[in-house]
């Protein structure tokens, strides 16, 4: 990879205006109230529109909380369960393992990883790209992209600037107390993960829709209404949602709520 | 647990409480100091138990004669003083949105915890949460061997199980979190293979 990242922000072909954009919204995000979730969530969204990947997934890691997925560009698609499917053995595990970029440009000539490789060509998928997330000599993290065809190396130094993005947004501290932090922030993520995903069960049971379409629903309202993922999802579990915001999500399912606070 | 917690947190006593429907119990203490403070917070209706309830953070008095701390409980200020206690740490036991108590260090000299120490804690509260909630679900021997390893993946579908189950039979998360975790018991059946037929709409629990 090029160590002036930076310069190919010059290049033709790169999509400056939408890099800058990705990097202000992060860092009005973090600004506002550095949500973890909400930061993972929007640079894996925009990873995927800035680049010619079909998925990108955002993979945090920690030595007793073990491997999540913090950030997801596509949440109804099939492809999400590639990235978490071969956590234990794989690309993800291995890019963690050497700090370095894992590039499969031709999954199918690959051979180090069979199974993962067949399950990606059944959906499509014929090029994966794990990209370390890290600070400080610190891994944390994994960039993960799902492609039809090979990235570009300019491809390449675009995602490596959106992990540092996330670094940043993951850390934000004395750089004397990384690995404790990267835990602590890890801890906090943890239980807004867990949160999100009870509120993706309460509402799929209440509008009779899937999970992931559910998590559709909350990602929406809370873009829409200026409202953390977290805190919004937390306010459906603990069943305390004001009016305004309870009406917008029955709108997003396409249902009337007659209670207030359900 | 609570052993585990004083020697990770570094405080002389700690204790664990959980929240049950709308009120405290007093779970288990390393002796009866720890015990003593813990109860009396419950009686008062103030103190770090309740904090970390509301904030869903943890709470950390460094020295419990600084000006601020006096203030923060006007009541349980003195039973503290009356103990001895200088500092304490309180960390939230959650499961996401499902708060289940708290596991609270106290300690006879003032403390502010370093970052490697205040991570423990975060980490230990994790454990100590699965644990209680296996517990809370009549579960004496703590999280059954099936259960230990998850992936990802397990663990986001049963965060999503407990969700459809709170909704379903209309009971607070943390009840659905215990619920799901005694039928699994019950049954027979792992709590990650349980969650999965919950969300794949294969089965429910029933009221």
């Amino acid at each position: 990879m090029s160590e002036h990242r930076h310069l190919i922000l010059r290049r033709d072909g790169i999509d400056v205006t939408g890099v800058a954009s990705s990097l202000s919204e992060a860092l009005d995000l973090m600004r506002r109230r550095n949500d973890l979730a909400d930061i993972c969530a929007l640079l894996a969204t925009r990873t995927a529109e800035l680049l010619p990947v079909e998925f990108a997934g955002i993979v945090l890691a920690d030595d007793v909380f073990g491997l999540r997925l913090a950030g997801a560009s596509h949440h109804t698609d099939g492809r999400r369960l590639l990235v978490e499917s071969q956590m234990s053995a794989g690309p993800v595990t291995e890019c963690l393992a050497t700090c370095d970029v894992v590039a499969l440009p031709r999954l199918h000539t690959d051979g180090r990883w069979p199974e993962f490789a067949s399950a990606c060509a059944d959906t499509g998928i014929h090029a994966a790209f794990c990209v370390p997330i890290s600070s400080h000599d610190t891994v944390f993290g994994v960039l993960a992209l799902l492609a039809e065809t090979s990235l570009s190396d300019d491809d390449l130094s675009v995602a490596e600037i959106l992990t540092d993005v996330i670094a940043v947004a993951f850390l934000q501290c004395d750089p004397r107390h990384v690995a404790s932090t990267a835990r602590t922030r890890h801890s906090e993520l943890l239980r807004s993960l867990d949160t999100i995903e009870q509120a993706k069960g309460m509402l799929s049971q209440r509008y009779g829709t899937s999970v992931d379409a559910a998590f559709d629903g909350l990602w929406h309202v809370s873009i829409d209404h200026g409202i953390g993922l977290a805190r919004l999802a937390e306010r459906v579990v603990t069943r305390t949602l004001d009016d305004d915001t309870s009406t917008a999500l029955a709108n997003r399912f396409n249902r009337r709520e007659s209670a207030p606070g359900e | 647990m609570v052993d585990v917690a004083r020697q990770v947190l570094g405080g002389e006593h700690a204790g664990i409480t959980v929240h049950r429907a709308d009120h405290f119990v007093a779970l288990v203490s390393t002796d009866d100091v720890a015990a003593h403070l813990d109860e009396r917070q419950i009686v008062i209706g103030q103190g770090p138990i309740f904090s970390v309830m509301e904030t869903g953070t943890p709470t950390v008095v460094a020295d419990t004669e600084d000006a601020l701390a006096q203030n923060r409980w006007p009541a349980f200020g003195p039973v503290l003083a009356d103990a001895g206690i200088r500092s304490l740490l309180s960390f939230p036991l959650a499961s996401g949105g499902a708060h289940v108590g708290a596991i609270t260090s106290y300690r006879l000299t003032p403390f502010f915890p370093d970052p490697e120490t205040y991570t423990n804690g975060l980490v230990l509260a994790a454990l100590a949460t699965e644990i209680v909630l296996h517990i809370e679900a009549g579960l004496a021997t703590g999280v059954p061997d099936g259960d230990t390893e998850r992936t990802m993946s397990d663990n986001a579908v049963i965060q999503q199980a407990v969700g459809i189950t709170a909704e379903q039979l209309g009971i607070p998360i943390v009840d659905a979190a215990i619920r799901l975790r005694a039928h699994a018991f019950a049954t027979d059946q792992p709590l990650t293979v349980l969650a999965r037929r919950v969300v794949n709409g294969e089965t429910a629990l029933e009221p």
